[in-house]
């Protein structure tokens, strides 16, 4: 019994070490007044909470610092940015509330009926709701995606990488129904619609507009398929292949400024990828998550984040740097792709 | 000195009364009670509700899982693949544990080190690597291949490796399949006695004879858990498969559960679990007959008299060829894809062409002096290195307790240690956010949640590799030690844990390299207040580029090669202890 004493001790004082060694977060909610009244109220409402919120955020690192940033610079309060990339994010934030409250303040993210899904089931608050649009009486309309009550934070102009010692500009076709043609045989590559929904959803829209014959088609000329457009990339950079669907020019330009022998180019038809972003319910610091949003769906902030030439746009981007009209995709679109999957994958000849 | 012993039945004695209620016994019975409740918990957390609706157990994920059929082909590739993946690894994994342990081939630290060289290399570093290396069209070395047919006139459009084939596939797969089995054969042909060849030898048996009638089945739990070990883990690889099989439609079991989890919202987890279940049962069944060779086989253990190790002289011929082989293994397995991603690293880019005047560290300098980065790679390194130390010693102490208890309780807390994990590693992590983010531990956003989740995942493949070595470690040395007056707690750390080392320090290594370039718990677990480097690689695969990709992996691979370098050194000083090289070597046909 004398020898037991040591180790038993041992095994409580380990156990109350691991407690100890955890934060006080994550666990309580914050039942402060949120007062939208004015811009000016919000900003002295925000000031009086703790001086730090936390993001979950999907978008990419350096663009993220950038706002964050410039926000902190603004305000005085500062932004705790945690990436989290496909489901994790939704995953990570409905486990944490599970458990007693998340340490998210603000979540942004690349799936809208994810987001809509989480605001019905009250774990994130809808824009119309938030009390922040009347702050931002000049954001356009247009980008306020009715379907899911969030705003456009940002989305990506999609469109061909190729790689120009195999396919000249001249060869780039200009509707889907081209790309079936034999000459682009083993030239094409892609990421496939089982993939992300976004791939699900792009593959849909080609369906809809060009039919199964053309799909079919295309299918016939690709060579190489990729898990993920990283890779696609780098297979076209490197002439694996030649021609790649469903990059973006942001991924292009630091090839291209790096000497790779790529270029970006348009898709006959393009599918926009929303990023939006919505408040916790039940956010820490409820008035420092709602300037946090006012600030990156306003004029100012959201330049920051989709400046010209960056490769990205957001709602307060010129019409004429769209390369079509943006138009919101339906939750009709989403579901349908979801469902076709393999039918999709099936014209791709990808079922084999 | 140690003794080699065949023992029918293993090392399972079973604990007398006295030692059932002795304070070790105890302790490692509470240790391993823990964390068989933290495991089952993590596991059961997430499964309920999926399983259990309104009272009532639901089978409908499982129906809809298999329902359309979509499962049968990943699952007929799955089994290729990791089948023949575990059958070249352990004649490979085997063939160099011969060579290093029995033979004059050994080539000092070197061969200590050279199986064990994929382990440096993550899995998704390796993937790119060889990617880069053979891809079709744009692999380098494919281009040399095509170069050179084109020098004797010969134009053809196949490569010497497609990195998207099933031979590709395979061999990527057998390549970190090796290092598993030969971290389990190596000690146990280390620690064998040559008396026991010698006799067989005496009496007329030739070389292969011997080998197969002797050697082999005395070995035989080593091979049995190397096997299993990898089994084990290649059913539930993602990242080889994803970047390697989708190009040409080679879907696994693996990605196809974390793609129901990570495609859409909400995510599938009652069809990942459904799916799951597979894996399950494969694992259940190899750990089933790697239990029935270790409670049956006879088989060697380390004793208590002296023992030595006679080599076998291998030839002027057969040495060469054999040390010839060991280094174009570490080539073509480690080397050269290392090599081709700090190539890209330093160029910036995968280009079509090999090219050497703008190659530049800026990728190193901008990743290290990122505040983010490179605070994630100092908190990745002590992590790895405080989680790998922790499991190797759970690993160990609950292993001991299992071999030596006969009764039901043994086998629980075994099962309750190996087969939660095969439910697969995210949603062991989703529990434990669960159990440990909020009340009344509140460890979200800390490091000790991060250290947590990596020895629950760690811990079962850990556990296989422990039981093996402890089976390999005879009882009569632990009984010595008690008859002179030793406490079980001293017994433990001066006679069973030092024999244990050097089967243990491979699985050290690995775990170190697996918990450094972890992606599962760093994505769910991991944050700008407790920062991993595992975080920074899932960044990069989404929005940045190989180039950064590869950085950060050649980032990696160095403090792992240093890890595996340590952990071999240590094995080889430690099994001096036990056996003796002084016997004067054998020639490979004397006997034959």
């Amino acid at each position: 019994m004398k020898k037991m004493v040591p180790a038993l001790a041992a095994t409580a004082v380990l156990a109350l070490g691991l407690s100890a060694c955890g934060s006080s977060s994550g666990g309580s909610t914050n039942s402060a007044s949120v007062d939208t009244s004015s811009l000016p109220a919000l900003v002295a409402a925000a000031k009086k909470e703790s001086g730090t919120i936390t993001v979950y955020s999907q978008m990419p690192a350096a663009s993220q610092t950038a706002l964050d940033k410039a926000f902190t610079e603004k305000y005085g309060i500062k932004v705790n940015a945690v990436s989290l990339q496909g489901n994790t994010i939704y995953t990570r934030f409905e486990s944490e509330a599970r458990a007693g409250g998340s340490p998210a303040d603000v979540l942004i993210d690349t799936d809208p009926t994810a987001n809509f899904a989480e605001e019905q089931e009250g774990l994130l608050i809808g824009w119309s709701k938030s009390g922040v649009p009347p702050l931002l009486p000049d954001f356009p309309s247009q980008y306020v995606l009715k379907d899911y009550d969030v705003p456009l934070l940002q989305t990506i102009d999609t469109g061909f990488i190729y790689n120009t010692d195999k396919i000249s500009k001249s060869e780039l076709p200009t509707t889907w129904a081209e790309l079936a043609a034999p000459k682009y045989k083993g030239l094409l590559c892609t990421t496939l619609p089982d993939t992300s929904i976004d791939n699900a959803v792009f593959f849909q829209v080609m369906l809809d507009k060009s039919g199964a014959g053309t799909l079919k088609g295309i299918g016939a000329n690709i060579g190489t398929t990729y898990s993920d457009v990283l890779a696609e990339n780098a297979g076209v950079g490197a002439g694996e292949c030649g021609l790649g669907f469903n990059s973006a020019s942001f991924f292009v330009q630091p090839m291209v400024a790096n000497g790779q022998h790529v270029a970006f180019a348009p898709m006959p038809s393009t599918y926009y990828p929303p990023t939006v972003a919505a408040v916790n319910a039940k956010a820490q610091d409820p008035n420092s998550a709602r300037l946090y949003l006012e600030y990156i769906e306003s004029e100012e902030g959201n330049v920051v984040l989709n400046a010209p030439g960056s490769g990205s746009l957001g709602p307060y981007s010129p019409a004429s740097d769209f390369p079509s009209p943006y138009a919101e995709t339906p939750p009709s679109q989403y579901t349908t792709a979801s469902a076709n999957i393999n039918t999709l994958m099936g014209d791709l000849g990808q079922n084999g | 000195m140690s003794q080699i012993t065949l023992s029918g039945g293993a090392a399972r004695t079973g604990l007398s009364r006295r030692q059932a209620a002795d304070p070790f016994s105890l302790v490692s019975l509470l240790i391993a009670l823990v964390v068989v409740a933290v495991t089952v918990a993590s596991v059961v957390t997430v499964v309920w509700d999926l399983f259990v609706v309104h009272g009532h157990v639901t089978l409908t994920p499982f129906e809809q899982a298999f329902a359309d059929g979509n499962v049968l082909k990943p699952l007929r590739n799955t089994a290729i693949v990791v089948g023949l993946s575990t059958v070249f690894a352990v004649i490979i994994g085997g063939a160099l544990a011969w060579f290093n342990e029995r033979t004059d081939a050994r080539m000092g630290l070197f061969s200590d080190v050279a199986p064990l060289a994929p382990f440096v290399m993550p899995p998704v570093a390796g993937s790119i690597g060889f990617a880069i290396l053979f891809s079709p069209d744009a692999g380098y070395l494919n281009k040399a291949w095509y170069w050179v047919l084109g020098l004797v006139g010969i134009h053809t459009q196949h490569p010497l490796l497609d990195a998207y084939s099933w031979t590709g596939l395979i061999a990527v797969f057998t390549v970190y399949g090796v290092p598993f089995t030969y971290m389990m054969i190596a000690p146990a042909l280390r620690m064998m006695d040559s008396s026991l060849e010698e006799a067989s030898k005496v009496f007329g048996a030739g070389g292969m004879r011997t080998a197969l009638r002797v050697t082999l089945p005395s070995v035989l739990p080593a091979v049995g858990a190397g096997a299993f070990l990898w089994i084990w883990i290649a059913c539930s690889m993602v990242d080889v498969p994803l970047l390697l099989g989708t190009p040409h439609n080679i879907n696994l079991l693996a990605p196809q559960i974390i793609s129901l989890l990570t495609y859409q919202y909400p995510p599938d987890e009652s069809g990942a679990v459904a799916l799951s279940t597979i894996i399950t049962v494969v694992v259940v069944l190899a750990w089933f007959v790697q239990s029935r060779i270790l409670r049956s086989s006879k088989f060697a253990t380390v004793g208590g008299k002296g023992s030595r190790t006679q080599v076998v002289r291998l030839g002027r011929v057969g040495r060469p060829v054999a040390r010839i082989a060991m280094i174009l293994y570490v080539l073509g397995t480690t080397l050269l894809p290392g090599l081709a991603l700090l190539y890209i690293s330093l160029a910036g880019s995968w280009r079509s062409s090999l090219t050497f005047t703008h190659l530049s560290l800026s990728q190193f300098k901008a990743a290290l002096s990122d505040e983010q980065t490179f605070h994630g790679l100092i908190n990745s390194l002590w992590l790895s290195l405080v989680a790998a130390t922790i499991v190797i010693l759970l690993a160990a102490v609950i292993a001991l307790y299992v071999s030596r208890s006969r009764g039901i309780v043994g086998r629980l807390v075994d099962a309750g240690v190996k087969v939660p994990g095969t439910v697969g590693a995210l949603i062991v992590v989703v529990g434990i956010l669960l159990i440990f983010e909020g009340s009344p531990f509140f460890l979200g956003g800390t490091v000790t949640i991060l250290l947590i989740a990596y020895v629950m995942l760690a811990l079962p493949n850990a556990s296989v590799s422990a039981d093996a070595a402890v089976a390999g470690v005879g009882e009569s040395l632990s009984e010595a030690s008690r008859m002179s007056g030793a406490s079980e707690f001293r017994t433990f750390a001066r006679v069973v844990l030092p024999l244990l080392i050097p089967g243990l320090v491979g699985v050290w290594a690995s775990v170190f390299v697996r918990t450094l370039s972890d992606l599962t718990a760093s994505s769910l677990l991991a944050g700008t207040n407790n920062p991993v480097i595992g975080f920074d690689i899932l960044q990069q695969s989404t929005y940045g580029s190989y180039a950064t990709m590869a950085t950060l992996c050649t980032i990696l691979a160095i403090f792992s090669a240093v890890a595996v370098l340590g952990a071999a050194w240590l094995g080889r000083r430690v099994s001096r202890w036990t056996q003796d090289r002084s016997a004067a070597p054998v020639s490979a046909k004397q006997g034959a």
